[in-house]
């Protein structure tokens, strides 16, 4: 375990980045479980194309860092939980009809 | 079998794992902290990114490298499918000329820059001396910010657009002629004929063109930096050497948020264009 912990001393580990990173990798895991249990069915929701639920998720991480950017952009970072709200709400309309 | 083939493609995902996530992770991890070189790193949170995107520098190096990528693929597109259009469809002129628009390919960034620098140096080089005796204009890369925009927006069209070319004649080449015959029996004008048999046929190559030609314009470096620094003032600094400067000035941090908003905006773009380019044929019906 310290061998390991010098080895990746130079990435800068801290405590929030490594739960950011564990999130992605088990939300990764979890969608490759859930295909292998029930393929996705490719469809056509709001969106101007058809997508799968690996497409939606890619377009939920995307757009939810570019919310939060965009509201770091125009309003220097105050009140970050209202973006956070905004992006988990948009994230649920995109994977539920998108 | 579908398992089996996982584990054939086990070591190439190892391999991008290695190259490509695991520096992406670290460059991450400095964006949320704020670390400069011989100092222990402190958890920063969103605090680079909000200097990242409150810095005039940044924004401004932003804006000219959009206003750049922009003008460069709107004259380069065009150029190179209507260069590839003219190129011969066979014989032995067809090598010499692809040869010929291919030389410029393999001149490396840093020799290009080179290039052109000494093609435009004051009252020494070629173009300067051009515009002296034709225009009465003396050309100042140095010095003056429209004659070194200018220089180096012209500079990646000499040096690009002969890709585009190649990519576009591959793309003509393979259209069969029969396409072509029915447009003639059918009357369609030459217009008619490029907008509804040429550019459909060319849209998967055009599809690579674009968003090769975005993301190399988007990661311009050695071109404006040998050839003018990145001035006069910071007209010719583009995101790419704006991010190098912040990194070579240690501010790790603040260099790696800059980094990854860099990363968010070259995969949204190439999104957008992918996603578009893919589906702008499928609505003609003609």
């Amino acid at each position: 375990m310290e061998w390991l912990e010098e080895q990746v001393r130079w990435m800068q580990w801290s405590l929030p980045s490594a739960i950011f990173f564990l999130a992605l990798f088990f939300t990764l895991i979890g969608m490759s479980i859930w295909e292998g249990y029930r393929p996705c069915v490719r469809r056509k929701g709001f969106l101007p194309m058809v997508t799968t639920r690996g497409d939606r998720l890619f377009l939920g991480i995307i757009s939810t860092i570019g919310i939060c950017m965009l509201w770091i952009g125009l309003f220097k970072g105050v009140l970050m939980i209202l973006p956070l709200v905004i992006a988990a709400v948009w994230f649920f309309v995109l994977a539920k009809w998108g | 079998m579908k398992n089996r083939a996982w584990l054939f493609v086990a070591p190439v995902l190892l391999l991008v794992a290695l190259n490509a996530l695991v520096p992406i992770m670290a460059v991450i991890n400095y964006s949320l902290h704020y670390s400069f070189a011989g100092s222990a790193p402190e958890f920063a949170g969103l605090n680079n990114y909000i200097e990242v995107f409150t810095d005039p520098d940044f924004l401004g190096a932003l804006r000219r490298q959009f206003l750049f990528s922009f003008c460069v693929l709107l004259v380069q597109i065009p150029l190179g499918i209507l260069i590839a259009m003219q190129l011969p469809k066979s014989g032995k002129s067809v090598v010499v000329c692809l040869v010929l628009l291919g030389i410029p390919l393999l001149i490396p960034h840093t020799v290009v820059g080179l290039l052109w620098r000494i093609m435009t140096v004051y009252e020494v080089g070629i173009i300067s001396k051009i515009f002296s005796y034709v225009f009465d204009y003396s050309y100042r890369v140095t010095q003056n910010p429209v004659d070194a925009v200018l220089t180096i927006f012209f500079l990646d069209v000499w040096h690009w657009t002969p890709l585009v070319v190649l990519l576009s004649y591959a793309g003509l080449v393979a259209i069969p002629d029969q396409f072509y015959q029915a447009a003639a029996i059918d009357g369609a004008s030459a217009w008619k004929t490029f907008r509804y048999v040429t550019l459909p046929k060319l849209r998967a190559v055009l599809i690579i063109a674009l968003l090769l030609r975005f993301m190399d314009s988007f990661m311009i470096y050695a071109e404006p930096f040998i050839i003018s620094g990145g001035g006069p003032g910071n007209w010719n600094t583009y995101l790419n050497q704006y991010v190098a400067r912040k990194a070579e000035s240690y501010e790790l941090g603040y260099a790696g948020a800059a980094s990854i908003a860099y990363l968010y905006i070259v995969v949204v773009c190439c999104f957008i264009f992918y996603t578009i380019m893919t589906n702008l044929g499928k609505g003609i019906k003609r």
